[in-house]
């Protein structure tokens, strides 16, 4: 079914529309929860969560990109969901990696304004990404959104893993003195 | 800022780059990989024309029947085990006697589409299309597509409408290469009448596809729909019962109990149905299960039934569609990410735990 005619369906408030996600994206938005969490009963929640928050968003929102908008919710789903979990229980998984690694771009400072300025970091960080190769970018992306395995985005991309992990640092010290200079580092 | 501030942020990412990291992930773009070096080419490409030399005409006719290898491309790597190669012997060679030659070219507005091939069980179809834009242009990136497809479906059917077919969407296979002015694209269309008694695309009906306008979605602070071309491309084509992708195969000789959800205003609440037949074909199935005593259309939707093959691949069965007989009987279609050759299949795992073996 193409997008339009699910986005229809949650218009129409009809259940079918969850049904159809799931058909359509329930894997993608599985694999997006399962790299965060790395459990299965709290990647289904996270996934179930996220059509929820989609059967209350839609309507009055129409995402241009229905992937993009499931994607982003059971990311931001998921990352909280970790959060909580971990608030009691240290965990593992690719999320722990990735935040290490992005230790490099950051003071470590926590920041209050940051929520504030929100808006003006998302313009900031699509305008880095605009500057990347598409397949930097690409790599970028399934590290730190996708937070997949090095070893996944090695094979996803037939290069080595010492390839990888060197491509990633150029671009997280290209991001870091991009955000020193905007003075947000 | 910390790290976590900071992932967050990146959960900001535009949607476009995010779908573009995506088409890697699910393997529809592939990286060149690691570079020979030259002196290794010359190498090779030296054993190659050795090998051509040998082999001759017998590589020409086969290297001719095959369309670039774009179905091995496009239907490997979509079971739920995510295999690189999943593609078997058995299921290419299906493939390639079910691929219709089309071969039609129309050019409008300079831009050349060309419908090369076309593949369908009856109920779910492929269209392949090539695009070449006019001299000059280019044609970069993976988000093209048509807008919207008027199918019109000519011949005796075209009266009784006994054929109803759907376009099911769009997909990009290939940029050949950034910097030229071509693109490959898919179409997937299927079947949205479930009905047996129906005519069924391999009857001979003939189809005519107008396309009208070349889109590509782009990001400037939103994502934005640019209309690339607009022109006039029609096709008329027809697919017949000579190759080998109707057949059909009936998995159940005895009902079996299935688990199901039914989605009761928020919640999904788990019950059960009993299925009493699964007609498998090449990419489609059709179930049909005994209406409960709760009644149809009120949101019931099976647990995902999985083909297995002998290899270990797992195709899930996705539903397209379902219809009441009125007389206490549910049917429903469902279609396979990629083709089924019956001679691969070793068992259908029903949900619930039901597994029926293929002799």
């Amino acid at each position: 079914m193409e997008d339009n005619q699910i986005i229809d369906l949650y218009f129409a408030r009809q259940e079918q529309a969850i049904q159809e996600t799931d058909t359509k994206y329930g894997g993608y938005c599985y694999s997006i929860a399962y790299n965060i969490l790395t459990n299965r009963e709290d990647s289904e929640e996270s996934v179930s969560d996220t059509y929820m928050a989609v059967w209350n968003a839609i309507p009055p929102k129409r995402p241009n990109i229905l992937a993009s908008f499931l994607g982003k919710i059971t990311r931001h789903l998921s990352i909280d969901r970790w959060r909580s979990r971990n608030a009691y229980k240290r965990g593992g998984g690719e999320i722990v990696l990735a935040l290490d690694e992005l230790e490099d771009c950051v003071s470590g400072e926590e920041s209050a304004e940051i929520a504030y300025l929100r808006k003006e970091l998302a313009v900031l960080i699509n305008r880095f990404l605009e500057t990347l190769s598409e397949t930097e970018r690409s790599v970028f992306l399934c590290r730190y959104w996708y937070m997949d395995s090095i070893a996944d985005i090695a094979t996803d991309f037939r290069f080595s893993d010492s390839k990888v992990k060197s491509m990633l640092m150029r671009t997280r010290d290209k991001l870091r003195r991009v955000l020193e200079k905007e003075g947000y580092a | 800022m910390t790290n976590e501030q900071l992932l967050d942020i990146i959960g900001e990412a535009d949607g476009a780059y995010v779908l573009g990291a995506r088409k890697y992930r699910d393997g529809i773009v592939k990286t060149e990989g690691k570079r020979i070096a030259y002196r290794k080419i010359w190498l090779i490409a030296a054993i190659i024309a050795l090998c051509l030399l040998l082999v001759g005409c017998t590589v020409a006719y086969v290297g001719g029947y095959l369309p670039d290898n774009w179905f091995e491309f496009f239907f490997s790597g979509r079971d739920e085990t995510q295999a690189l190669e999943v593609i078997s012997p058995e299921q290419q060679e299906l493939l390639e006697q079910g691929l219709v030659n089309v071969g039609q070219s129309v050019t409008s507005n300079g831009y050349t589409v060309t419908m090369d091939y076309a593949i369908t069980d009856g109920y779910n179809a492929y269209l392949k299309f090539r695009v070449d834009a006019p001299e000059g242009e280019m044609l970069a990136g993976y988000t093209y597509r048509f807008g919207e497809v008027p199918i019109e479906i000519l011949g005796d059917h075209r009266s009784g409408g006994q054929v109803s077919v759907s376009s099911a969407g769009w997909q990009q296979l290939e940029d050949n290469d950034a910097e030229d002015g071509s693109i490959v694209l898919l179409l997937e269309l299927s079947d949205s009448n479930p009905e047996e008694s129906t005519a069924k695309m391999t009857e001979g009906t003939e189809y005519t596809i107008v396309l009208n306008t070349l889109q590509k979605t782009t990001y400037s602070g939103e994502i934005v729909k640019t209309v690339v071309a607009e022109g006039e491309w029609e096709f008329t084509f027809s697919f017949d019962d000579s190759g080998s992708m109707d057949g059909k195969l009936d998995v159940l000789t005895v009902p079996v109990r299935c688990t199901a959800h039914r989605w009761l205003w928020r919640w999904y609440v788990k019950t059960s149905v009993k299925v009493t037949s699964f007609e498998l074909r090449a990419m489609t199935a059709t179930l049909t299960y005994e209406e409960p005593w709760y009644g149809y259309g009120t949101g019931i939707y099976l647990d995902t039934i999985y083909v297995v093959l002998d290899n270990g691949t797992r195709i899930p069965a996705i539903r397209s569609s379902g219809s009441n007989d009125m007389r206490g009987i549910i049917e429903e279609i469902y279609r396979f990410n990629m083709p089924i050759s019956f001679a691969d299949v070793d068992y259908v795992a029903f949900p619930g735990g039901e597994k029926v073996y293929i002799p």
